[in-house]
């Protein structure tokens, strides 16, 4: 009773401290407690001394009201905590837990903090955050399951499909209850469609009902996931069929995927039905992956007899109007995989002409088609793409001479390829013309099997070419075309290289224009190496340089130089720029430095 | 014998980014040279930074309990991300070769063996105490704390739910003038108050709901009353001081610590507050971000193996310096220290060390904890309630409790002792340490039956209930943290 009685005090205390203590003057529902208090302090002196303090308060003015309610704050406060209820009554039952077997807590706060800001946050850096914190381990602890489990929603998707895929799965089953308290199948976040997934990569008899209804009832993303856990059981393939006429095109493609791996007379049934469908393009990656025989045979004559619907074809509109149908068969029969594909796409080949010409540039685009897919097949039937290099349309070519230097031997290339260039030039200009552009065409896929840009030998060649065509690039003139075949002491190219650096210097104070013969120069240990470096220095980075872009490639690539550089380098230093010196001093050092 | 680990470099490091860019170091095998002293006492090393010149570090074990970094990196980290480098290759078992110690860096060791020596004759030598400058500085404080009382009165007179933006930004504002006058923890007190007022940024804004503004009335009005008190009883102890400048600060209670003394340790073993040759094991860490004074915060749990005390570590680290004070953080080994200094306070004063060794954490230290946890619960809600009535005592106090089961009743957690008595365990309340009552679910159900428990009470003063909030378990074989 008699702390009911300060309850009530505490109360009108807080009331007036809200309301402001020049208010408390004659309070009455103030006054009204002092009596209890004081019958309460016949027992207790404390209550006696709440009376006193209600009393002062009440009795106040404008000047003492603060201080007196204050008195009477830190009273009733005092007692107040003393009485604090604790305990609970009522039957105690078991916690229910999820044990999921981590008792690890011993990730520091130092690495725990930002990771867990990292998944409960926005903004930029936190994906990098979380993939070191998984390669530490860290997710091994138990305090990072639920930011984790709540991550699933952030708003960047690369983090959910990280934690969906990659840390989350480490719980195992024991965060099932977890994820499944949080999943709604109506949901419109991408999270729920990551739950739904992941429940049914931990366990999938328990996740089957919620795909079932995912797939009743959920948004359109919903029902692609549900139908991307399907496909497993036998009865999943009446309720895949029931979908393959949804009106979202996403759902469609799920559906045909989960169908093309069924080897099922019903799911074959109706991938063949899409073959010749505007659907095509959603199956053709599924039936190229999951080469159920009976589909790929299907594909197969489905693209013999469009490709005779598109050599009929009229004029050029009615060819475009077959040919995505056409390249979509060609797709899912793919190059190499399939030998009983190969004759087909010889006689494709040798239609090459009729098809440019029925066609025009999509004519080309079918025959670039055919041709990628003929250097994927056995070699026998890739040898007709490089026989029929004569004849090639420069892009054709380009195709035929990659694949020849990644199948045959260096000499077989040269031999093949190397006539256009020996030959001799025909008199008449279109003729002419037609040889020049092959010898670019070939001259730019040799160049290209080049992948270093300005630090040599950084990535080197897939395989070497054959040595002769190193005077051919020589005598093309072609520095970029005698990149990848470059050698020491080839007196020839070293003399093309100089001619080429005098002819630059004379026209240019830009370091890139000096980028591939400088560093030429170091990959054939060129003699003049050194000297064109400092001729270079001096010419684009004199001290009345305006302009000193570019300057840090060459920077990188002075360390690549002979050390007994560095003395000459330096030596001319105080002649350059002075913005140029303090990196150029640091390069040379590294130089200097080298073993 | 260098005997450190990884996780003594972590611990070492002044920041988490320290850390990792040391381990970067090792990493990406940027260390030139990797070498030890020939007596094991200091690791010293070349690394290769931006420059030309590597740069050249050490790490000099010469006092194990406080080694000494140095590194001719313009870092102003220390030790710097060289030093951790040096420290983490050392920890992995890289290989160091065994040489002389060059002679600039043993120059300079013995530079800092006589600066020891001297420093220990300094703080043999009796202090003089400056009575006019003392008596001066009182003075300052009493003016300030006039200030504080004529502030407080204004507030109650105003009424908390009249605050506004304007009033709460004037106040602190004026708030300024009692750190001029030497009175920090005033100050900070009177910031306690009004950033209730604050929102999550830090700022006053007006157009906070009349739902949220009653979430903190209770609160401010206890703010309040804890205001009136420390003018009280500040005034009372700044006036003993006047009259006996020889009178040194009070220990007895936590009213110098209230005003904002800083203590030094040279007060504290004055004072007799200084422990020999302790073992402290960590039992819980904290950190949060306190917006409104734009600091970081860390807090640690210790308790002494020996006696079962449970003390706290705080450090502070201001925006404008962060980079520059090393945080502190988690820690799993047991912390050996020769000299451990213990603030005046309560349940669970502050304390600090500045040197110590450390060792494992073996399975006799969880036995050692689970031996100091309370058994009865309502001895210790007893002594709960007999300190939170004093108003300036620590609201949260922190305890291990050593409990038969933690269960639920109507769906809410609560623990038991052996004889029945239960506390409810909750979240609300401690919005600096994250929630952990749901962690609970997720352990083994041994983890729940018999254990001790380590808590932070909580005395809600809108439902007047004293509740806890769970800060870890400690098993027979593992402590398991609950909060960070």
């Amino acid at each position: 009773m008699s702390i009911a009685v300060l309850t009530q005090v505490y109360d009108e205390v807080r009331r007036l401290a809200i309301a402001g203590s020049v208010v408390a003057a004659g309070d009455f529902r103030l006054q009204k407690l002092i009596a209890p208090l004081e019958q309460a302090g016949a027992k207790a002196p404390v209550f006696a001394k709440a009376a006193q303090a209600v009393t002062a308060l009440v009795e106040s003015n404008e000047q003492t009201s603060s201080q007196a309610l204050l008195e009477l704050t830190t009273l009733v406060n005092a007692i107040l905590y003393t009485q604090g209820e604790t305990g609970l009554t009522g039957e105690i039952e078991p916690l229910e837990t999820t044990d999921l077997g981590l008792q690890t807590t011993h990730v520091g706060a130092q690495v725990l903090k930002p990771l867990v800001e990292a998944l409960t946050t926005a903004g930029s850096g936190r994906f990098e955050t979380i993939q070191d914190g998984y390669n530490l381990g860290a997710f091994q602890d138990l305090r990072l399951v639920q930011p984790a489990l709540r991550a699933l929603d952030d708003a960047y998707s690369d983090i959910g499909y990280l934690l969906a895929t990659t840390v989350l799965p480490q719980y195992g089953k024991a965060i099932y209850p977890q994820l499944k308290a949080a999943f709604n199948a109506k949901g419109k976040t991408t999270g729920h469609v990551r739950r739904l997934t992941l429940m049914y990569r931990l366990d999938p008899g328990s996740a089957r009902p919620l795909v079932k209804q995912a797939l009743q009832e959920g948004a359109k993303e919903m029902r692609v996931g549900a139908i991307e856990c399907l496909g497993q059981e036998t009865e999943d393939l009446p309720i895949l069929l029931g979908h393959v006429d949804d009106r979202s095109i996403d759902v469609r493609r799920a559906v045909y995927q989960a169908l093309a791996a069924i080897n099922a007379p019903e799911a074959i049934a109706a991938i063949k039905k899409v073959l010749r469908s505007s659907d095509l393009e959603l199956v053709t990656h599924a039936i190229y992956q999951h080469s159920i025989p009976e589909i790929v045979n299907a594909a197969l004559e489905e693209a013999k007899s469009e490709f005779e619907v598109l050599l009929k074809s009229e004029d050029q509109k009615a060819f475009e109007a077959n040919f995505t149908q056409f390249f979509g068969l060609l797709s899912c029969i793919g190059g190499g995989k399939y030998e009983i594909a190969e004759p087909f796409l010889l006689e494709s080949f040798k239609q090459r002409d009729l098809l440019q010409s029925l066609g025009g540039h999509t004519g080309l685009v079918i025959t670039r088609r055919i041709c990628e897919l003929l250097t994927e097949c056995t070699a026998v039937t890739r040898q007709a793409l490089f026989q029929a290099h004569e004849t090639l349309e420069s892009s054709l070519l380009m195709i035929a001479i990659q694949a020849a230097y990644k199948h045959l031997p260096p000499a077989e290339v040269f031999e093949i390829f190397s006539p256009h260039f020996t030959a001799d030039l025909p008199q008449k200009k279109n003729l002419k013309d037609a040889v020049l552009t092959r010898r670019k065409t070939i001259s730019e896929a040799i160049a290209g099997s080049c992948k270093w840009y300005y630090v040599p030998d950084e990535i080197p060649l897939i395989a070497p070419w054959d040595s002769r065509w190193l005077d051919l690039a020589v005598s093309a003139r072609d520095l970029n075309f005698l990149r990848p075949l470059a050698v020491p002491g080839h007196a020839a190219s070293n003399a093309l290289i100089s001619d080429s650096f005098n002819a630059t210097l004379q026209k240019s104070r830009n370091f890139d224009n000096y980028m591939t013969t400088l560093a030429l120069m170091i990959h054939v240990s060129h003699p003049e190496t050194t000297d064109s470096f400092v001729k270079v220095l001096l010419h684009c980075a004199s001290p009345k340089a305006k302009n000193l872009s570019g300057m840090h490639w060459i920077i990188d690539i002075i360390p690549r130089l002979p050390k007994s550089a560095a003395p000459q380098l330096e030596a001319v230093l105080p002649e350059l720029h002075e913005n140029a010196r303090g990196k150029l001093f640091v390069a040379i050092g590294e130089l200097t430095s080298k073993p | 014998m260098i005997a450190i680990d990884e996780g003594y470099v972590d611990s070492a490091a002044p920041n988490a980014e320290a850390a990792k860019n040391g381990r970067g170091l090792v990493l990406k095998g940027k260390f030139l040279s990797l070498s030890v002293s020939e007596d094991q006492t200091i690791l010293f090393g070349e690394c290769q930074g931006s420059g030309k010149e590597p740069y050249r570090c050490s790490c000099d074990f010469q006092r194990p309990d406080a080694p000494t970094h140095r590194c001719n990196c313009p870092s102003r980290q220390f030790p710097c991300k060289h030093s951790l480098g040096l420290m983490y290759a050392f920890a992995q078992g890289k290989l160091f070769s065994t040489t002389t110690v060059p002679e600039d860096l043993q120059s300079k060791r013995e530079k800092l063996q006589s600066r020891v020596e001297k420093k220990v004759e300094e703080v043999e030598k009796p202090k003089t105490v400056n009575k006019g400058a003392l008596a001066k500085k009182i003075q300052a404080q009493l003016t300030g704390i006039d200030l504080l009382e004529k502030l407080t009165n204004d507030l109650v007179r105003l009424g908390i739910g009249n605050m506004s933006a304007k009033t709460a930004g004037e106040i602190e504002e004026q708030a300024k003038q009692l750190g001029n006058a030497y009175l920090p923890g005033a100050q900070v007190a009177l910031h306690n108050y009004t950033r209730l007022f604050a929102s999550e940024d830090g700022r006053f804004h007006d157009g906070q709901s009349s739902n949220q503004r009653e979430l903190v009335f209770s609160e401010a009005l206890d703010q309040l009353g804890r205001l009136h008190t420390i003018v009280k009883q500040g005034r009372s102890y700044l006036q003993r001081r006047l009259d006996d400048p020889e009178l040194a600060p009070e220990t007895e209670t936590s009213i110098a610590a209230w005003l904002g003394h800083a203590w030094q340790l040279r007060e504290l073993k004055d004072a007799g507050l200084v422990e020999n040759d302790v073992e402290l094991v960590q039992l819980a860490f904290n950190s949060y971000d306190d917006v409104a004074r734009r600091e970081l915060v860390e807090t640690g749990v210790w308790m002494t193996l020996k006696t079962g005390r449970i003390r706290i570590t705080q450090n502070f680290r201001p925006y404008k310096a962060a980079k520059f004070i090393k945080s502190d953080d988690s820690f799993f080994q047991i912390a050996q220290v020769k000299e451990l200094c213990t603030y005046p306070g309560g349940v669970n004063p502050r304390i600090r060390w500045e040197a110590m060794l450390l060792r494992p954490i073996e399975p006799k230290d969880f036995q050692t904890i689970r031996g100091h946890g309370n058994p009865d619960f309502a001895a210790v809600i007893k002594e709960v309630k007999t300190h939170l009535k004093g108003p300036l005592a620590d609201k949260q106090p922190i305890y291990a409790l050593n409990f038969k089961r933690i269960g639920q009743v109507d769906g809410t957690r609560v623990v038991e002792d052996a004889k029945g008595e239960r506390l409810v365990l909750t979240d609300a309340g401690m919005s600096e340490e994250p929630a952990s009552c749901h962690l609970l679910s997720q352990l083994p159900p041994a983890c729940l039956e018999n254990q001790t428990l380590v808590v932070r009470f909580v005395h809600n003063l809108d439902t007047r209930k004293l509740q806890i909030k769970p800060l870890s378990i400690v098993t027979p074989t593992n402590m398991i943290r609950m909060t960070f």
